[in-house]
């Protein structure tokens, strides 16, 4: 697949921005991340705020652990304040964070949280796993529908598609919040038939990743 | 070097399971439980200087020659992640100490430099209280973002109403910083300019700096995009960054003793990487390194430093004469080459002749060229035997140091790399002298392995035993111990709790899934009553080489005694299936419950059925004997066999297509069946039994 083709995207951090997002309707950026081995601390991960002229913008937080300490829950929303003022609004903050299918609940209870402290005019977008759409209790998923605006389910991991995803999909019919589909650049992709007939697909969202190197590790 | 992490939303949708439950799967890691490392892998530190350490590793480990360390955070650890051996070595220093809203832009002075020119204002002889006041008073009412470039600028004009010389100079500087903070550097820069001949010291000092700091900042203004994104060096405007470097170096000679000595040096650090002079930037990092009180930086944030600003440059162009840099570099060049942003041509992997020209600069540390050239030759040529030519035989003496440790580590790989024989007592020999943190426990690994290559595992566990590392036991007791060792280890009092369950729990599992059922049953008994029973044991500290540290999961020996019948099909407890099974191992209803005891336990791709790699720890033969039992196979047995019961047989074709259920993929192990057959057993379920409860539940195949 071919980035060009779409209109959402994600810049990562050390990601060099490519043409393709000038054109972009929406691109949700890397602020920062949460590690696992420092839950007391935002790291940040871009120097300068971005400031877009035309599409929407989204502050991403990548996060490892849902054992953040209070101070955490505060800077980010000083990063978001921050960044809705460089002359065009913040659309909104996702929340990147693999949880456990099993623990969906749990997660939909940070959430609540955490859309209580966020101010309102900032949406709320999460990504999701595949896994959650075919194993997630429904009444969890039904909890996460409630809090959040929209999920980007991933079809890959690291920088290839996931093999067999076309199963997984199937279970996307029965998800309760609109979401869209997280594609990789250069990942294999063959849109399933039905997809844009599910009432709450809502379209994709691009990893953008620089070119590959010559020499690539594992 | 940064990890390839960097860039994984990643997931693992099959083993997800497996993880522990509040851990994302981003940075779930296989195990690594090898010694020879030359590609940086999440989890292939070692305290042994290798090519697959992180940089910052290696730089630290060479910097450390006796320096001690805390045990308690790494109490046990073999592997280890950079952040562990920094808050190990340096416990109260691995974080930068400002963590304030600014922290990342020049705003991160605007508080100390408020007190400081409050102070200074209160300290001006013969001034007008009215002007003192008012001069402070502006200062505290203003606070810059960084971001807004308008900030007190109605404060600011308060101050028209100075009228004295000294008071004037002083409005100057305030309005040449608000300037400075708001991104004004033109102004800032000739407002500090204009101070030079002031009669004031503190003024005089400070805006010289200043001057410098405008500078720096004015270099970098056109450096970032729309997204917030860097562009590097070579977008900043070179001229600002010469005005800046020559700014801070006058500020260094006038003022050698200056109240922003440290502050000017680190700034002229940052000149030298945005003007792109490696080589005075690496001269200036050989300078500090062996003086890091210096530069009021704890040393592994100035490792972080050289890390990020010097390592890529340095790696291709090779400029320094220092040993300690020299060497870092020459580690990371045995990898594979490598460039994430294929920028440039990747220099092909470091030669011996390379390494032969840096004899003068490594002339300082005495046994470090031999080591790069051994490491060379070990790594990148495959000559082992050039190893021991270069690094004599020095086990025997205790090792405090990473480098003499690290000859002594990379000549023991060389041994069993030609099979020596008497590799395994110099081994011996070295963890004997090993250093207690992480040390000790690279050189058990190396000599549990050797044991373990040789079919000497039960030496580990004798009493008088080197290998004392709790988590390379449980390795070895996972993959590498037969019956009547786990069994032996489950009954010796004299254990740790958690070896001893371990082995239990690890004995009883084994017996179950590899048909040993009346051995099963005796070993039953060993299990203590009222022993946790929550799910499937994951041992973190086995699966996840390095990490935040979770608390030791007890070990569920409970599982295997809980007295409640499991499941839809009404079996009974799993002691009386295994009963049947010991009378008889074809009976078809003890092979369906004992598939339902695995399948709702939760044991199904359980990690434990999965041998290491060869090359890792625990990766030999398992020793128990194939077939290990499985699920799949287990049904279509029964379903093979035309006499089976109908209720049986409905039952192992319901269970042999969910095996592929919901989503195609197997989870019960054994032979993969192509989907035609699944379609064939699901046809005849509803065939032949339709009437059967299995046949009625089931409205699809996989």
């Amino acid at each position: 697949m071919v980035a060009e083709d779409y209109d959402s995207f994600w810049l990562w951090a050390g990601v060099k921005p490519q043409p393709v997002l000038d054109h972009a309707r929406s691109i949700y950026i890397l602020a920062g991340e949460v590690r696992a081995s420092d839950p007391g601390r935002l790291r940040l991960l871009r120097p300068a705020t971005p400031a877009l002229p035309i599409a929407d913008l989204w502050l991403v937080v990548r996060v490892e652990t849902l054992d953040w300490q209070p101070d955490v829950q505060e800077k980010i929303m000083e990063l978001a304040k921050k960044w809705d003022r460089q002359g065009r609004p913040l659309t909104g903050v996702q929340i990147d964070f693999d949880s456990n299918t099993r623990n969906l609940k749990n997660y939909a209870a940070f959430l609540r949280a955490f859309r209580e402290s966020l101010p309102i005019r900032f949406k709320l977008s999460i990504t999701g796993l595949l896994d959650w759409s075919a194993n997630g209790d429904p009444a969890a998923l039904s909890a996460l529908a409630d809090i959040v605006d929209e999920a980007v389910f991933q079809t890959y991991q690291a920088r290839e598609t996931i093999a067999g995803y076309e199963q997984w999909l199937e279970r996307l019919h029965d998800l309760p919040m609109p979401f869209r589909l997280g594609l990789v650049q250069g990942g294999s992709w063959h849109e399933p038939e039905n997809l844009r007939e599910i009432r709450n697909f809502r379209g994709f969202v691009v990893f953008l990743v620089n070119p590959p190197a010559r020499q690539a590790p594992d | 070097m940064r990890c390839v992490w960097l860039f994984s939303l990643g997931l693992m949708i099959w083993a997800i399971d497996w993880a522990p439950a509040t851990a994302s799967a981003d940075y779930y890691r296989e195990r690594t439980w090898t010694l020879a490392n030359r590609e940086l892998t999440p989890g292939s530190n070692l305290a042994v200087l290798q090519p697959g350490n992180d940089t910052r590793v290696n730089l630290m480990l060479l910097l450390q020659e006796g320096h001690g360390g805390s045990a308690t955070i790494g109490q046990g650890h073999v592997f280890f992640e950079w952040s562990e051996l920094s808050a190990s070595l340096y416990p109260e220093q691995s974080r930068p100490e400002f963590q304030g809203a600014y922290s990342h832009s020049r705003c991160q002075t605007n508080e100390t430099g408020r007190d400081a020119f409050v102070k200074a204002v209160s300290l001006i002889k013969r001034l007008p209280e009215t002007e003192r006041d008012l001069l402070i008073s502006v200062r505290q009412s203003i606070s810059p973002d960084c971001e807004d470039r308008d900030a007190g600028s109605e404060e600011i004009a308060r101050l028209a109403a100075i009228q004295t010389p000294a008071g004037r100079d002083f409005a100057v500087y305030l309005r040449s910083a608000l300037a400075f903070y708001n991104g004004d550097f033109d102004s800032a820069t000739r407002g500090f300019s204009a101070l030079a001949t002031a009669k004031d010291d503190w003024l005089k000092e400070t805006a010289l700096y200043m001057i410098a700091r405008s500078e720096l900042n004015r270099s970098q203004v056109q450096a970032f995009d729309n997204y917030g994104y860097f562009e590097g060096p070579r977008t900043t405007d070179q001229g600002a960054i010469q005005n800046a470097e020559r700014g801070f170096n006058l500020y260094l000679k006038l003022y050698p003793r200056g109240a922003y000595r440290q502050s000017a040096k680190g700034l002229l650090r940052r000149s030298y990487w945005l003007a792109g002079e490696t080589g005075k930037l690496s001269d200036e990092y050989a300078a500090v390194l062996d003086n890091p009180e210096s530069t009021g930086l704890p040393l592994p944030i100035l490792i972080q430093e050289v890390d990020d600003k010097l390592l890529a440059t340095l790696a291709r162009d090779g400029n320094s004469s220092d040993p300690e840099l020299l060497a870092m570099i020459a580690l990371y060049r045995m990898r594979e080459p490598y460039d994430p942003y294929d920028e440039q041509e990747a220099r092909p992997t470091i030669s011996r002749n390379e390494i032969e020209a840096m004899r003068d600069s490594l002339a300082g540390r005495p046994g470090l060229l031999e080591f790069l050239l051994a490491a060379q030759a070990f790594y990148v040529e495959k000559d082992a035997g050039m190893v021991l030519k270069l690094i004599p035989d020095d086990a025997r003496q205790p090792h405090p140091g990473y480098l003499a440790f690290s000859r002594q580590m990379l000549r023991g790989q060389a041994l069993e790399a030609l099979g020596d024989r008497n590799a395994r007592s110099f081994w011996q020999q070295l963890v004997s002298g090993s250093d207690p943190l992480y040390q000790r426990g690279s050189a058990e690994l190396a000599l549990a392995m050797n044991l373990e290559r040789n079919g000497l595992v039960d030496a580990v566990f004798a009493a008088n035993s080197a290998v004392r590392t709790p988590v390379l036991r449980e390795i070895l007791l996972q993959f590498s111990a037969g019956p009547a060792l786990l069994r032996q280890q489950a009954k010796d009092r004299e254990l740790d709790r958690r070896e001893r369950d371990l082995a239990l729990y690890v004995l009883l599992y084994r017996q179950l899934t590899h048909g040993a059922y009346s051995a099963f049953l005796n070993d039953l008994d060993l299990v203590p009553p009222g022993a946790n029973s929550g799910g499937p044991f994951y041992n973190s500290q086995t699966e996840i080489s390095y990490g935040y540290e979770e608390e030791p999961e007890p070990i569920p020996l409970g599982l295997f005694t809980k007295s409640d019948a499991t499941g839809d099909f009404g079996c009974p407890s799993l002691k009386q299936s295994a009963q049947m099974l010991a009378a008889n191992p074809d009976s078809h209803r003890g092979l369906l419950c004992l598939a339902d005891f695995l399948r709702l336990a939760g044991f199904d791709r359980y990690w434990m059925d999965e041998q290491p790699e060869p090359d890792r720890l625990g990766g030999g033969k398992s020793p128990f004997a194939a077939p290990e039992f499985s699920r799949l196979e287990a049904y279509k047995q029964i379903i093979a066999d035309q006499k089976a019961s109908p209720e049986n047989r409905a039952y192992a074709l319901y269970r042999a297509i969910w095996c592929y259920g919901p989503a195609g993929i197997n989870s019960c192990g054994g032979v993969e069946v192509d989907v035609e057959q699944r379609a064939a057993w699901f046809r005849e379920l509803k065939r032949r039994y339709p009437a059967s409860r299995w046949a009625q539940k089931l409205k699809f195949y996989w």
